[in-house]
């Protein structure tokens, strides 16, 4: 590997009694997408505050472009592109605007600022409705206006926090497709996501976060590997799923088990020959389960795996 | 400086397009200086002159003693002779005459020692200051009679000479006359009073919109995205607090010029009045910073700094002289801004030297220091994402 864009050592940071970021590690290429995959309150928001300068780590450090992050840091920062999970624009400004605003916030020229935003406009597609205010865009519009500021200075490293939150599925395939095409620009990506197929389909690499904890991190076939021989079973059904996972846990072919949403899901090594146990436990603990699916393994079985718990927990 | 003065520049474009800003720094304060202005200037105008009748019923000599000295130059009594008390009280009633006194037949035997009689007075309960005035005049006369009585009595005078006397009582000015040159003379006019009571009320709201809006930031998100960016936290706050003290002089001046021009206030010299208002601002923008650092959220900042305005105005005299009231109210209004920016005014208006602002420039500018201080030691914990 290159010279890393990111590199974090040792990252902590607690909340009164709660420790958030437990001494998470890890490093990110120039070019590279990174991932953090994990549940709400995983502390992936916790770790890009610090990462992103926001917040000053309890311990640990870390390095963007060769300098060294802190909140005061400004030549660090100068190197990073932030794209906070909320839409943080100013909807009285016009597209053009918010901006210029930042443009110059992080330092480039007047001239600059005004070639950057005409650029960036166009990337987002906001170019026509450039001096509408904001707060007349639609939902997927704003969202797109929130990750163009983060695009403005051409950032060694874009920071994106859960971007694709209370966003419909059109504009979520849209904001999908620029962080792709940011990656084959040679930009690096940092994308928190609690959504196991955007880690699969943006990221080179995944780091699994629970508990302030970076369990795993790898690129998808390596962390499935973890799994081994095991399947992800779903069983769809109605009664008593909590104790009917608990039940099946027990069995020796499952590795995991998980209740919720009207299913149980399983980590089964074997499944063909364990689903017959699995079937009459469940039954047995109350439960009538209306249809079966086992799936290849992917990042959401390796969350159960790793954690004990689906990534919706 | 320059991140700041980027930050200022966004908020002010950001307040120009919210038209609040606008009404709250000049448009309310402007309509209520001409409200209140023209109201208590309209009846400090027509009270001015006070139009009394006398209904003479004695038709002796004595009345001549009041008509005497309602004809004074100078004076601010008109006297109109009314033929009966019916006509009077008709008048009064209409709105025609201020008050009324009724000479009653044998007034003029009574100040020469024959039996005492009564002056009636009529007023309107809808115009209480003209029957107070009416009163008063009734009151003055009937010492007058007396002081002709006693005089005559004592130099054993008949009725001709007690005639002369009274002419002479009449015609002799008062042996004392009092002269107010410590409150009526600073006293600013009402258009001018309430035009710079407003200007200073409203410049508490309008500098909120500069740190505040720190706290407004925060919650929307965007403070963490200038946190983000390769610029000093110091820098963010400067930029604020520029805002609210552009915000802050953009409006005192705005109104002063207003007010001088469309209403016709008299603010002083101008250089003295540049230097109450740019303490003023000062002070404003210290107190807000302040009440800022107190909240926990932008709603909450926002209850507090109305609160604490409102309170602050009514006891600096933003709507009530409350320093001339005396006791604790006079004594807590010398702890606001309001009072002592006020009272730098009302001496500078009345002619006072430029000399006049300093000592209320120094109390605006301790303000200034102490909230300020305060401000700047808890104004970390705004400053975070």
């Amino acid at each position: 590997m290159s010279e890393p864009v990111l590199r974090c050592q040792g990252l902590r940071k607690r909340f009164g009694d709660i420790q958030a970021v437990n001494g998470v590690s890890f490093e990110i290429a120039p070019g590279e997408s990174y991932g953090l995959l994990g549940p709400n309150g995983a502390g992936k928001t916790t770790t890009i505050s610090i990462v992103a300068g926001l917040l000053e780590a309890d311990a640990g450090e870390a390095f963007v472009a060769g300098e060294r992050l802190t909140t005061r840091s400004v030549a660090a920062k100068a190197a990073i592109g932030f794209v906070p999970q909320e839409l943080a624009i100013y909807p009285d400004l016009t597209a053009h605007e918010n901006l210029s605003f930042f443009a110059r916030l992080y330092g480039l020229s007047a001239k600059q600022a005004r070639a950057r935003t005409e650029e960036v406009l166009e990337v987002i597609g906001l170019s026509e409705r450039a001096d509408d205010q904001a707060k007349t865009y639609s939902g997927g519009m704003k969202r797109r206006l929130n990750i163009g500021i983060g695009l403005l200075h051409e950032p060694k490293l874009l920071i994106l926090d859960e971007p694709t939150v209370g966003v419909d599925p059109q504009s979520r395939n849209a904001i999908l497709e620029s962080v792709e095409q940011l990656g084959e620009r040679g930009m690096a990506v940092l994308y928190t996501t609690h959504y196991m197929e955007e880690a699969e389909r943006l990221c080179d690499r995944v780091g699994i976060i629970d508990h302030g904890e970076l369990k795993a991190e790898g690129t998808r076939e390596e962390l499935v590997a973890l799994l081994g021989e095991h399947d992800k079973v779903h069983l769809m059904g109605t009664g008593s799923l909590e104790a009917a996972a608990n039940a099946c846990a027990r069995i020796g072919a499952v590795d995991a088990a998980s209740a919720g949403d009207g299913s149980i899901e399983l980590l089964v090594k074997g499944a063909s020959a364990a689903l017959p146990e699995i079937l009459t436990t469940a039954s047995e603990a109350g439960v009538s389960v209306h249809s079966v699916e086992v799936e290849a393994p992917n990042l959401e079985a390796v969350f159960l795996h790793l954690t004990g718990r689906a990534l919706r927990d | 400086m320059r991140t700041a003065f980027l930050i200022t520049a966004k908020d002010l474009r950001q307040r120009v397009r919210d038209r609040s800003a606008f009404l709250v720094a000049v448009v309310a304060p402007l309509a209520l200086a001409f409200a209140l202005g023209a109201t208590i200037s309209g009846f400090s105008a027509g009270s001015s002159t006070f139009k009394i009748g006398v209904i003479d019923l004695d038709h002796g000599p004595a009345a001549s003693g009041l008509l005497g000295a309602a004809a004074k130059p100078g004076s601010s009594l008109v006297v109109q002779y009314v033929a009966t008390p019916a006509e009077g009280r008709k008048l009064v009633k209409d709105g025609e005459l201020d008050g009324a006194i009724v000479l009653p037949q044998g007034l003029s035997v009574a100040s020469m020692g024959g039996p005492p009689v009564q002056i009636d007075v009529v007023g309107d309960p809808k115009n209480p200051i003209g029957a107070l005035v009416a009163r008063s005049i009734a009151g003055s006369f009937a010492s007058y009679m007396r002081t002709i009585q006693v005089a005559s009595r004592a130099l054993g005078a008949g009725p001709a000479e007690t005639i002369k006397i009274a002419g002479r009582v009449t015609s002799s000015g008062p042996p004392i006359s009092t002269s107010d040159t410590s409150t009526t003379k600073k006293n600013l006019d009402p258009k001018t009073y309430y035009a710079a009571a407003m200007a200073v009320f409203f410049l508490f709201f309008a500098v909120q919109f500069g740190i505040s809006s720190l706290l407004h930031e925060r919650a929307e998100g965007t403070l963490a995205r200038m946190l983000a960016a390769p610029i000093s936290r110091r820098s963010i706050l400067a930029g604020k607090a520029m805002t609210s003290l552009v915000l802050g002089f953009v409006s005192m001046t705005v109104l002063a010029l207003i007010t001088r021009y469309a209403l016709g206030a008299h603010w002083g010299n101008p250089l003295g009045v540049a230097v109450l208002i740019a303490c003023a601002v000062l002070a404003a923008t210290a107190v807000t910073a302040l009440v800022t650092t107190l909240a926990k959220t932008y709603e909450q900042a926002n209850a507090w700094l109305s609160i604490v305005s409102v309170v602050l105005g009514m006891l600096g005299g933003s709507f009530f002289p409350v320093a001339q009231s005396g006791g604790l109210l006079a004594l807590l209004s010398k702890a606001t801004p309001h009072a002592w920016f006020l009272s730098g005014l009302q001496d500078l208006s009345s002619g006072g030297a430029l000399s006049v602002v300093v000592e209320p420039a120094i109390v605006l500018l301790a303000i200034t220091v102490a909230c300020g201080a305060v401000a700047l030691v808890r104004i970390r914990r705004l400053i975070e994402p």
